[in-house]
């Protein structure tokens, strides 16, 4: 009978009950939105003006050579016969063996402190894509302006480094030219895993905090019929968990920046670089209405990243970028502005600003497909 | 000679095979039951630009054209063809050339490997009976005929090694096969994730073959129900050797090796995979030759990486090697780059710019003090006198941050080798004409 008494009561809690987890549960869905994405290019972060060289723009790499084989004391007569060569003959030997280590030729790819420094030309511009990474704004030694934000103190010490050489200037001032990073990365997207952004929000139409995983994924980017990174295909994140990262976020006016910037760690291939390892993470993608995404990633990275896959191709390298590879190595050692060694005082990272695209993709967990 | 077979399956019209058995190996076997090609103490070693014994050539694809049966040592085998079997012609000065593959008192014939007493009471090793020698110009593993593939001009030939002309000699060839009856369509090739010789589509497709109970007819009904499709055999196509045409009641003509009828997998995605291993204990790759693996190693299967070798407990096996240049990119491709024994082996067990941290995360994959060198497989010996495991030249390591099968966290660790002391040689163990740039990558089979 007690039963029935209270059947009204057990009735409104039951209905109250469901009412209740029904909105617990679908709330977060109902209201929480997630959008991924695939890098579809990728360079270095180049803003070239014709004045930002005041030192001249870096000579072709044959010019170089020459210059390189004075300063080991060769006649000017020996090195024009030699160079006549180029690339052919026995001077191929002698540049590779450049170095010197107590008087005796070395590789100078092995061993590029071994050579002297030829001394690249540098930016010394007024504007560079970028961040202020080190938080002290147009105080900010040797910074720049951003062309776009018009932030002052952006930090990108890599720009200064390879922006004086015609393979790594970019837009104004050489707009045809293909920036070196960016070409890489077209040819051989295909054979590497992808890299993927996944923008989390309660409603990506609004502004509000955000969170952005930026991830490696097993699988590489497939292409359409003409070259371009196909949008809407799938990618299965590794679970490897050195390629795992988790930021927070804000999304305003369509741009999602972040609001922490710990450390980023991607693994990469060294046809680029062996891995995109970045301090101060820093970023800003701006959503395109079309779905495509287009931005900025920087940070400190260490800048033997960097050199590493320019100077293992060595020769090779130098013949078809024109830039010279131990000169580089000095460039990276010398502007490096962050991470000193405890020991040796030497900065281990430097100010790097990547640009990138990216199109819409779905990103599931690896295990979600039974494909081996 | 004509053989007539005749498969005998209700609801399946048999076609009567007609083949040349001129050449028959006896020990091809359409099943992962193929016999080892190697017995311990016999190697096999890629020839020529196959060992890409210098970075600097290993641009690209390495071609790896020849395989050769070796001693434990690595050095190339030879046949003579004025040998017979169990009696071998060259002695005194002929020797002094061409030494005898001497076997140890431990050797025991396997297979197609026999033994026989030379007139000083050595024994040597024959295969399919021809008595075999190595060649005393040979300097180098991946020799042939005294050409090293540590001679550039070797290293950047592309295609068989030319080699100097030595009547009568042969090198003992295991890879390509020659001489085999074979369907046009189908070929034999080295599948690294099969571990073996396999028989190939057109398309270089791993083939495999039905192994289980109930015959043709079982085939064809399990086939249809899962991801095996039939090896398809063109209109114009003839029975060969011992090779057989089987029509289905569909009338699609399937190809069938030794009676046991021939698929592909549907989760093969490309040449070189052999995902429908395991898949069922039917159903084996259809090798021609399978190679030596030691007990406690086994292939897993990983995301999107392929097979990889790995402990018997499962855990991924790594090799440290130096970066081929490829302006295709490719590195972290399915299957990685292509192995590099020679440069392997300079490597050695040496972990030059591994200190440290890194030193203490990379395991020695220890090899039993009794192992002895067979197939692929080789043994080194670190300074501290411990056996470890070699394959194809690269010493292998296990690493401390992987917690089970499939784990592959330590692919892909790179390690410069870079001083900035001008007056200190950077030396990695291994001819490098760029920087220094070693790194860790899984062990593909």
């Amino acid at each position: 009978m007690k039963f029935f008494r209270y059947r009204p009561l057990i009735a409104l809690s039951v209905l109250a009950t469901v009412v209740l987890l029904t909105l617990a549960h679908a709330s977060p869905t109902a209201a929480s939105e997630t959008r991924s994405y695939v890098l579809s290019s990728f360079t270095d972060a180049a803003y070239s003006t014709k004045d930002d060289c005041p030192g001249g723009i870096d000579p072709d790499q044959t010019v170089q050579y020459a210059l390189d084989l004075a300063a080991l004391g060769m006649p000017q007569d020996q090195i024009k016969k030699l160079m006549a060569g180029y690339p052919n003959g026995p001077v191929v030997g002698l540049l590779i063996n450049r170095g010197r280590i107590n008087g005796k030729p070395v590789n100078a790819y092995t061993n590029p402190a071994s050579v002297i420094d030829p001394k690249l030309h540098m930016v010394d511009g007024r504007y560079a894509y970028g961040f202020n990474l080190d938080g002290k704004g147009a105080n900010s030694p040797n910074s720049f302006e951003d062309p776009v934000t018009h932030e002052s103190g952006i930090d990108n010490q890599l720009f200064r480094v390879f922006g004086c050489h015609k393979n790594f200037r970019g837009p104004p001032a050489n707009a045809t030219a293909p920036m070196y990073y960016g070409a890489e990365w077209s040819q051989a997207r295909p054979t590497f895993p992808a890299w993927s952004i996944t923008i989390s929000g309660d409603d990506l139409s609004r502004d509000g905090p955000v969170t952005v995983s930026i991830d490696r994924s097993i699988d590489s980017v497939l292409l359409d019929a003409q070259g371009n990174t196909e949008s809407f295909t799938t990618f299965r994140r590794d679970p490897d968990p050195r390629s795992r990262n988790v930021f927070q976020g804000q999304l305003e006016h369509g741009v999602v920046t972040l609001t922490d910037h710990h450390d980023l760690h991607l693994v990469g291939d060294p046809i680029l670089m062996n891995d995109l390892d970045l301090s101060h993470t820093h970023f800003r993608m701006t959503l395109e209405p079309n779905g495509n995404a287009d931005g900025l990633i920087g940070g400190y990275q260490p800048w033997m990243e960097i050199f590493l896959p320019l100077g293992q191709a060595g020769i090779g390298f130098e013949e078809f970028q024109g830039i010279d590879v131990p000169g580089l190595y000095y460039a990276l050692r010398r502007l490096a502005d962050a991470d000193p060694d405890p020991k040796t005082g030497a900065n281990r990272r430097i100010s790097v600003a990547w640009q990138f695209t990216a199109v819409p993709a779905f990103v599931v967990h690896a295990q979600s497909t039974a494909r081996p | 000679m004509i053989r007539t077979g005749f498969i005998g399956v209700g609801g399946i019209v048999a076609i009567t095979a007609f083949g040349t058995l001129g050449y028959v190996l006896p020990s091809l076997a359409a099943s992962s039951e193929a016999p080892v090609a190697t017995p311990p103490g016999i190697t096999l070693q890629a020839l020529g630009a196959g060992q890409s014994s210098v970075m600097a050539f290993a641009l690209t694809e390495v071609p790896r054209t020849q395989i050769a049966f070796a001693d434990a040592k690595g050095m190339t085998l030879y046949t003579y063809d004025k040998d017979s079997p169990g009696k071998s012609r060259c002695a005194a000065a002929c020797t002094k050339f061409w030494p005898p593959a001497l076997a140890p008192r431990s050797a025991r014939a396997m297979g197609d490997w026999s033994l026989f007493k030379r007139g000083d009471g050595t024994r040597q090793w024959q295969y399919r009976g021809k008595p075999l020698y190595t060649f005393v110009r040979d300097t180098d593993v991946g020799s042939v005929f005294g050409v090293s593939p540590n001679r550039p001009a070797a290293a950047r030939t592309r295609g068989p090694v030319k080699q100097p002309q030595y009547p009568g000699w042969d090198s003992a060839l295991v890879f390509p096969l020659s001489g085999i009856p074979m369907p046009a369509s189908i070929a034999i090739r080295e599948v690294g994730d099969a571990n073996g010789l396999a028989f190939v589509d057109r398309d270089g497709m791993t083939i495999y073959a039905f192994k289980g109970r109930g015959g043709a007819k079982a085939a064809m009904r399990l086939a249809d129900q899962t991801q095996w499709k039939p090896l398809v055999a063109p209109a114009l196509a003839h029975p060969i050797g011992e090779w057989s045409i089987l029509t289905r009641r569909d009338g699609i003509r399937q190809w069938a090796f030794r009676g046991k009828l021939l698929f592909t997998f549907a989760g093969d995605q490309t040449s070189g995979d052999a995902n429908g291993i395991g898949v069922s204990k039917d159903w084996a790759a259809a090798l021609a030759v399978s190679f030596y693996m030691p007990p406690k190693v086994r292939l897993e299967q990983t995301l999107g990486r392929g097979k990889v070798l790995a402990t018997g407990e499962g855990l991924t096996l790594y090799r440290r090697d130096g970066i081929a240049i490829d302006y295709g990119g490719g590195q972290s491709a399915r299957h990685g780059v292509p192995i590099q024994p020679g440069v392997g082996r300079s490597i050695g067990v040496s972990l030059k710019g591994c200190e440290g941290a890194c030193l203490k995360a990379w395991h020695p994959f220890v090899a039993p003090a009794n192992a002895q060198p067979d197939g692929f497989w080789d043994i080194a010996i670190r300074p501290d006198g411990l056996h470890q495991w070699v394959y194809q030249g690269y010493a292998l390591y296990t690493f401390s941050g992987d917690a089970k099968p499939g784990d592959m966290n330590g692919n892909d660790i790179f390690n410069a080798v870079l001083s900035d002391n001008p007056n200190q040689l950077n030396d990695v163990g291994t001819p490098m004409t760029g920087t220094a740039n070693l790194y860790w990558t899984i062990a593909y089979p």
